[in-house]
């Protein structure tokens, strides 16, 4: 392991020096929190948030995108610019969730050419977290406040200086054609990135993951799933903010003689999600769509990818306006 | 695929011809052919597979394929019109010479390879039965039908001008190397056929299960009540094949739409053994 040092007060001439090979984005205050931006040398880059409200897979799977366009005689892909991205200051968690969704969007027998341009084009640098929200459990996922999965390089915010971490092959000859700008650590720095690693971990909130695929095989019964589902409203917002959540519908916008085709966010909790033509709705009832959720985040996907398909980030927690807690479902059925 | 690695790119299409194939007129038979002549062959598709139909400004469906591999030159779709269907609304209302786009061939295919030397039942019902259509063309072909032992087809509708393919049906009906039993639930004055529910007709004609496989399509409720006297004539729960659909958006695995349990229809099927389906969640 190597770890390459930048002084805190450097911060700015480093952003200045890779804005310069790339498109910068990382953490900046808004009326709304932080948010992910574009982030110049004289942006006020902020180190100490819990999270972004939106997570981080809208940049490579936004919310709407046009992927094709009909102009009355062809379909033709859509163009997209190929600018190389270095983000700074993601979280471990999102960083992890965009490593599972990898495994949908490229690691296929249909690689998803949307998704993998984006994704080829990106250099992920992750910060660790030093604070923990409440409603936090990324360790239990698999993940943690320092968790290395999707990140081409990790950072750790210390006292005075940012230690950084290469973790794929593509982070660390950014740190080597970038070597100028680091130094090499000091024993004191080693230590207290050790000291933040597992400060940071017993601070997040343990839940109970193991065994859930078992007992949810177990959950066949209606009524418990109607139970958790009957506060629920529809909204989606659980979905919509959650990192590995990648349901989208296609579907077709008229313009001028043509018309594009438009990829946009869905959600499995929306009533119509699966409703055919002819009126059949394979899950009719809230508590189905509840059911499929949860089923789909940690029976399905560790059936078919070996993961669960959460990183513990807590945005559904704190977003849900009934108050519905992932955290109590899992209880719930593992009890 | 030939003009496109981007799998959300349809090849374009004319149709070249349009038949009604029912009474109501809400099933029609769109038959295509490949605008660039290389996609015919970057398409070639396989039994029991699906593909998008793509409308331009209506939006994609997702259709199994009518045609068997061996119609070369075209390649068709049967598709049903339903009121509140925002793409088969104008599908239906497009007619020959227009262009549109074909997406696919997606999904998995009925095991024929697999079943060579074994007598096939193929029992259909309602509109269901497009895929299994291709399969009998192919299966029938000169090439390949000494490659199988009996074949006896079992396909039902509601009414006589219900039934799809009329005009295949009777030919299949004077051929003497397959044993074709068309029944309605109802018949009309002129119909001098089998009556009776396809269920029943399975009863009663009674297939070996000896050396045998079923494919087997058709609406949910006629699915539930022809598993039973398949399994009592023999027919082991994977040796019984069928089909299953589901609203689709991307039919390549990523959309999150059409999963039964933890397999999606569009990439691990459409054809599933009734074996699989008892061990799918959700799955009837």
């Amino acid at each position: 392991m190597s770890f390459s040092v930048l002084d805190s007060k450097n911060l700015n001439k480093f952003i200045a020096a890779i804005a310069k090979q790339a498109r910068v984005r990382g953490p900046v205050a808004d009326a709304s929190g932080v948010i992910l931006s574009d982030i110049t040398p004289r942006s006020s880059v902020i180190l100490t948030y819990a999270n972004f409200k939106l997570p981080f897979k809208r940049e490579f799977f936004p919310q709407c995108e046009v992927i094709s366009r009909y102009d009355g005689a062809a379909v033709k892909e859509e163009s997209s610019d190929n600018n190389v991205v270095v983000y700074f200051g993601i979280r471990p968690c999102d960083a992890q969730s965009i490593a599972m969704l990898d495994k949908v969007f490229v690691d296929d027998k249909y690689a998803d050419p949307y998704f993998q341009k984006r994704r080829n084009n990106a250099l992920i640098i992750s910060l660790a977290c030093n604070e923990p929200a409440a409603t936090c459990f990324c360790e239990s996922t698999g993940g943690g406040p320092a968790s290395k999965s999707g990140s081409d390089v990790i950072a750790y915010s210390l006292k005075q200086s940012l230690l950084f971490e290469p973790v794929s092959k593509k982070g660390e000859d950014f740190i080597k054609k970038n070597a100028k700008l680091f130094r090499a650590p000091a024993q004191k720095e080693l230590q207290e990135r050790e000291k933040l690693v597992s400060v940071t971990s017993s601070k997040t909130h343990a839940v109970k993951i193991d065994g859930s695929r078992a007992a949810l095989a177990k959950k066949t019964d209606s009524s418990f799933w109607d139970n958790i589902a009957e506060t629920c409203l529809g909204c989606g917002a659980c979905t919509f903010l959650c990192p590995t959540c990648h349901c989208f519908d296609l579907f077709d916008e008229k313009l001028g003689d043509g018309s594009a085709r438009l990829r946009l966010h869905d959600a499995c909790m929306f009533a119509s999600f699966v409703k055919e033509a002819s009126g059949h709705n394979p899950r009719n009832k809230k508590g189905e769509r509840m059911r499929q959720r949860v089923m789909h985040k940690f029976s399905y996907a560790p059936e078919n990818f070996n993961a669960v398909f959460c990183v513990g980030c807590g945005r559904c927690i704190s977003a849900c306006p009934s108050n519905i807690d992932i955290r109590e479902t899992l209880a719930g059925v593992i009890a | 695929m030939s003009t496109t690695a981007n799998p959300y790119i349809p090849y374009k299409v004319r149709i070249e011809s349009v038949t009604a194939e029912n009474d109501d007129k809400d099933l029609k038979t769109f038959r295509f052919s490949f605008v660039d002549k290389a996609d015919e062959a970057a398409f070639s598709h396989q039994c029991g597979q699906f593909a998008m139909l793509h409308v331009p400004g209506a939006g994609e469906i997702p259709i199994g394929i009518a045609s068997s591999p061996l119609d070369k030159g075209y390649v068709e779709f049967t598709v049903k019109r339903y009121p509140t269907g925002s793409v088969t609304t104008v599908l239906h209302d497009l007619s020959e010479g227009d262009t549109m786009g074909v997406r696919g061939p997606l999904g998995n295919s009925f095991p024929l390879d697999g079943l060579r030397g074994k007598n096939l039942l193929i029992v259909g019902g309602g509109f269901a039965f497009t895929t299994l259509r291709a399969a009998i063309r192919y299966l029938l072909h000169d090439s390949v039908r000494k490659n199988y032992a009996n074949i006896t087809i079992i396909y039902g509708a509601r009414s006589p001008g219900e039934l799809l393919y009329k005009n295949e049906l009777a030919e299949w009906q004077k051929r003497p190397d397959v044993a074709t039993h068309i029944t309605v639930d109802k018949g009309d004055a002129s119909w001098k056929g089998r009556e009776g529910f396809v269920p029943t007709v399975v009863s009663q004609v009674k297939p070996s299960s000896e050396n045998a496989a079923c494919i087997v399509c058709g609406p949910p409720i006629m699915l539930k009540f022809t598993m039973p006297p398949l399994l009592e004539l023999g027919f082991a729960p994977d040796a019984i094949i069928t089909s299953q659909e589901r609203k689709m958006s991307c039919g390549i695995g990523k959309c999150g739409r059409c999963n039964i349990g933890s397999k999606y229809v569009c990439k691990d099927g459409p054809v599933f053994t009734y074996a699989q389906m008892m061990e799918m969640e959700e799955g009837s």
